[in-house]
């Protein structure tokens, strides 16, 4: 089979995707995203956008999948999903506890997890992820780094946004931020703090790969994934997913 | 008795004080606890008010924290029993619970009923700019703790208000017994005073209020009391005495005395009533006033004695004795009120002398004292009337002037009272032969006029009635009288006219009548004279016949004529049989005359039955002699009467039989009304009569009242038309008519038709044309004796009469 076969094959299944759909007369995907910059953001004009916005939305177009996509607190989005009020969210980490309830689609982008300090840190060098255990360590409620120093038995200090940690990083007695380098470094800047700020890539934490998840419990999730990941694959293909993490400076 | 008022006014008081008191304290209670539940509502909605916002968050973002802080905030509020916030899965985010305080048994039950009703409050939490539902804060009030505050607020209330109102009741009671109760028993125990005839102390109380005011009303009005009882008992015994006076007085009245109401209820009576009347005064009073005199019904007081009439009543009515005698009385009565009742007092007087002597002078001034017969006043009076009554009537009456005579002879001989005694005999005959409204009257001497004031419509009958009374009188009055061991006869001399006429009054029919008893005395006395007339010969000749009458028969004056019958072809059919008298003076009498006299007289019987012999042994002549072949029968006319006789037909059939003639040869007329009168009998009769052979004619035929349905069951052979019809009848077409009718009907029934009268040819020309068969009358011979019917049996020659005609006039 050549690749004019696969492309005709792909299309076809494509179309046949779309007809079921439909056929199936589906809602629009209801998907949420938290405030996770660059990746997701939430305007202040209540508009969302982000590298992996618009990744998310041209994979589902290319998949002939009509979406909807809203802002909620992470918490909630996950709460949401899980208890299937809505179909999925994004951008998603993986971990065991969340594959019970969720499908994951192939990776949408990557974050790299890395420790945030004040820039006039002297304390010891910041490399791996033990080195936290000496620090009080702030992570964003709900957020995958909170939940992975809990299980290591870390101090931590739960806090609503990245925003409001980087703050109290900045002007509470708090050793360091745990959380998405790329992320956390995008809100400084926007706050003006980022010169202020000095980051610590960690060896022991390899750049960590985002997806876009959906319920488990929907029965349509498998095929609508399915039909993501071609959509994605689509996109990767033609170039467009490189000018969109290009547009975000990645 | 104040005890009891005053035990009353402190119950009812205290009762009704505390009452109220309890009813508006519990209302007050009431609107403070409607005030206390909406404060205290409120609150708690504003508690949690005020921790929606973070809770809100805390629900937005499912951040626990943030949730424990909001619910640490709200259990600082002691009454809370329990706080949580729960997300919008249900799941709850942060709780808090506490114990309640403790306390009493009765404020946890109270506080359960009075806030029970809302101790829980929930408000949804919402987010962003569409209302999302993030979640729910709810609260648990403890009501115990709230109603705490309220429940010894409500109780204090009461208390307080119990206390006030038995220190207000407590004061009023005091007041009361101060100002009133003691001062009404003080009046009360004087009062009793009074009753038991006490000295009449000073008024107890002598404030200038109502109490006041009453003691000395009561005062006054006893002290009035005293004095108008005193005089009472002195009108008591003032009126005790009068009584008795008036008792005497009414006792010692003359006339009799009675009070009754105005039903007629005696009610009192004196002893001159009971006398009169001859009872005991107890049997009287209380009896109704119609047991002494029916005239007093209640209806005739009541109108006598009407009210606001004062005037004095006065009638004469009749009293009624025990024993049941009567005796009339002058009743003077009025219309009387002594007391509530109205009463009507009655003085009756017994007039029964006044009447006496009233009918004493009545007698005199009307009657003639010597025969007791009215004089000439009152006869002058009855005459006057009774022509008026005639003048309206249109009746006859007559007054009959009579004089005794040869009377002067035997007064002035055997004198005057052998006189008297004779007009005394004749007054009394008079009176014997007349009878109400008829009045005989003695107007001077030996003269008495007769009043007959009804008679008849008719004058001539009228005059009849006269003579026959008159001979009876004239009769009577002629009979021996025994006076005084005297046999005197003497006879009298009657003047009659009658009355009314035009130009006469009473005293001009009195010298009428006066006038004709001049005329009889003139002519020889012991007789009568009308003063008209042509009364006098009518009545002359009808007395002639009834006398004559009864020798008619004994002399053989009476003789049967026969007036033959014929048919169309001229043949002698049959003959109809009329009677004559032969008076030896006065000639030939028609029966017109003398049959109705006969009939009144009852003579008409036996004269009927000599029709019946003498035309029975005629035919029975004939017969022998040999009857023409075309001679039917024989016709004899028979009386009402005689027809009536319950033996008519059995005496009939007798004869018929004595004279040996076969009943075929006898028809018997009869009239129609004589049939209607009693259709039965008569249908009864015909048929035996039938039976015989004898043939039944209608005599007179559509001159009755034709009931022409009974010509359908009576067997009738021959219908006469009756001679009224036939007379003219070429000239009356209504007569024409009427004979076709009878001829008609007569066909369609069966029955022969003979026309009675035919005088003229024209009219037995039209009797043709109509399809009569038969004929009797002048225009082929009149009535005739037997020997000139026996020829006329011989040769009968009525063919010229009825045929030819030369010319037949047409029917009208």
């Amino acid at each position: 089979m050549g690749c004019k076969g696969i492309r005709r094959w792909l299309s076809l299944a494509g179309a046949l995707f779309a007809l079921v759909s439909t056929l199936a007369g589906a809602q629009p995907l209801q998907l949420a995203i938290e405030h996770y910059p660059p990746y997701n953001l939430h305007n202040a004009d209540g508009s969302i956008s982000g590298v992996d916005v618009e990744v998310v939305q041209a994979a589902l177009n290319l998949a002939g999948i009509e979406a909807q996509v809203k802002y909620l607190p992470w918490k909630r989005a996950m709460k949401s999903t899980r208890k299937g009020r809505i179909d999925g969210l994004f951008s998603c980490v993986y971990s065991e506890e969340r594959r019970d309830y969720l499908l994951f689609s192939s990776p949408i982008s990557e974050t790299t997890m890395g420790v945030l300090t004040r820039a006039d840190y002297t304390g010891q060098p910041v490399t791996q992820l033990s080195d936290l255990q000496q620090l009080n360590v702030a992570v964003v409620d709900g957020f995958s780094t909170h939940q992975e120093l809990e299980r290591l038995g870390y101090p931590t200090i739960p806090l609503d946004t990245i925003r409001s940690a980087l703050k109290t990083l900045l002007y509470r007695d708090i050793g360091a931020f745990y959380g998405g380098l790329e992320s956390a470094l995008y809100i400084a800047h926007k706050i003006q703090v980022d010169n202020r700020l000095q980051s610590h890539q960690l060896t022991d934490k390899p750049p960590i790969p985002l997806y876009l998840c959906l319920n488990k419990q929907n029965p349509e999730a498998l095929a609508t994934i399915a039909a993501f990941n071609r959509g994605l694959q689509q996109l990767k293909l033609s170039g467009e997913y490189d000018r969109i993490h290009h547009r975000y400076g990645l | 008795m104040s005890q009891r008022i005053s035990v009353n006014q402190v119950k009812y008081v205290v009762l009704i004080s505390m009452v109220l008191g309890l009813i508006f304290t519990l209302l007050q209670i009431f609107v403070d606890l409607n005030q206390e539940r909406e404060a205290k509502y409120g609150n708690f909605s504003r508690l949690i008010e005020q921790s929606r916002d973070t809770a809100t968050q805390a629900s937005y973002q499912l951040n626990p924290l943030l949730a424990e802080r909001v619910i640490d905030g709200l259990m600082k509020n002691p009454a809370l029993l329990h706080a949580e916030i729960r997300d919008d899965f249900d799941d709850i985010l942060a709780t808090q619970s506490r114990i309640g305080a403790e306390t009493n048994w009765l404020t946890t039950q109270l506080a359960r009923y009075l806030f029970a009703d809302k101790t829980r409050f929930s408000q949804p939490l919402t987010a962003g700019p569409n209302l999302m539902i993030t979640g729910q804060i709810m609260i648990t009030v403890d009501a115990t703790f709230i109603a705490r505050d309220f429940l010894s607020r409500a109780a204090y209330s009461l208390l307080f208000g119990f206390v006030r109102n038995l220190l207000l009741a407590a004061i009023l009671m005091l007041f009361f017994y101060h100002k009133l109760s003691r001062p009404v028993r003080h009046l009360t125990d004087w009062v009793q005073n009074l009753g038991n005839g006490s000295q009449v102390g000073p008024i107890p109380y002598q404030a200038d209020d109502e109490l006041g005011s009453l003691a000395r009303t009561f005062t006054r009005l006893w002290q009035d009391n005293e004095q108008s009882s005193k005089a009472l008992k002195q009108t008591v015994a003032e009126l005790s005495r009068s009584e008795k006076f008036s008792r005497t007085l009414l006792d010692s009245a003359g006339d009799a005395l009675l009070l009754c109401t105005l039903d007629g209820k005696i009610v009192q009576v004196n002893q001159q009533t009971c006398r009169s009347l001859g009872y005991q005064p107890e049997q009287l009073l209380d009896q109704h006033a119609s047991l002494i005199g029916p005239q007093y019904t209640a209806d005739s007081l009541r109108t006598l004695f009407a009210e606001n009439s004062n005037d004095i009543a006065t009638l004469e009515v009749s009293h009624q004795r025990q024993n049941g005698s009567q005796f009339p009385v002058e009743v003077r009565g009025q219309r009387t009120q002594p007391g509530d009742e109205p009463l009507v007092l009655m003085l009756a007087r017994d007039i029964s002398a006044r009447r006496e002597a009233e009918q004493r002078i009545h007698e005199l001034a009307y009657y003639d004292t010597l025969t007791r017969l009215p004089n000439r006043r009152l006869l002058q009076d009855r005459l006057i009337h009774a022509l008026s009554e005639a003048r309206h009537q249109q009746h006859f009456g007559a007054l009959l002037y009579l004089d005794l005579d040869r009377f002067k002879t035997i007064n002035d001989s055997l004198g005057h009272n052998v006189g008297d005694g004779l007009l005394r005999q004749v007054a009394q005959r008079l009176e014997d032969l007349l009878h109400e409204p008829e009045t005989a009257a003695r107007i001077g001497g030996d003269e008495f006029v007769i009043l007959l004031p009804r008679l008849d419509a008719d004058e001539e009958h009228s005059a009849d009635l006269v003579a026959h009374k008159v001979e009876q009188i004239i009769q009577q009055l002629a009979l021996p009288y025994d006076v005084d061991e005297h046999k005197l006869y003497c006879t009298s001399s009657i003047g009659i006219v009658l009355f009314p006429h035009t130009d006469s009054d009473a005293n001009e029919l009195m010298r009428r009548a006066d006038t004709a008893l001049y005329r009889v005395k003139a002519s020889g006395r012991n007789d009568f004279q009308f003063f008209e007339p042509a009364m006098q010969a009518a009545a002359e000749n009808r007395l002639f016949i009834e006398k004559d009458l009864h020798q008619a028969l004994e002399k053989n004056e009476l003789e049967l004529y026969f007036q033959p019958q014929v048919n169309r072809d001229g043949e002698l059919i049959g003959a109809e049989s009329l009677l004559r008298w032969q008076h030896p003076e006065r000639g030939l009498i028609s029966p017109f005359h003398f049959l109705p006299i006969a009939e009144e007289t009852g003579q008409i019987l036996a004269i009927g039955d000599w029709v019946i012999d003498e035309a029975l042994n005629k035919l029975s002549e004939w017969l022998k002699l040999g009857l023409p072949a075309s001679f039917d029968r024989l016709a004899i006319n028979v009386s009402p009467q005689q027809f009536l006789q319950s033996d008519f037909v059995p005496d009939i059939i007798e004869r018929l039989h004595n004279a040996g003639v076969d009943g075929r040869y006898l028809e018997v007329e009869v009239t129609e009304n004589m049939l209607l009168d009693n259709v039965r009998m008569a249908d009864e009769k015909m048929q035996l009569l039938k039976a015989q052979g004898i043939q039944i004619s209608i005599d007179d035929f559509g001159t009755g009242y034709s009931s022409l349905s009974y010509l359908k069951f009576l067997t009738v052979d021959v219908l006469k038309i009756d001679r009224s019809f036939v007379t003219n009848l070429h000239e009356e077409a209504s007569n024409i008519a009427i004979v076709d009718t009878i001829i008609v009907m007569a066909e369609k029934l069966g029955l022969e038709v003979i026309a009675e009268g035919v005088e003229e040819p024209e009219e037995l020309a039209v009797l043709r044309q109509l399809g009569c068969m038969r004929y009797q009358g002048y225009l082929f011979d009149r009535p005739m004796d037997a020997q000139h019917f026996t020829e006329r049996l011989q040769h009968s020659a009525y063919q010229d009469i009825i045929s030819p005609q030369p010319t037949e006039p047409s029917v009208a």
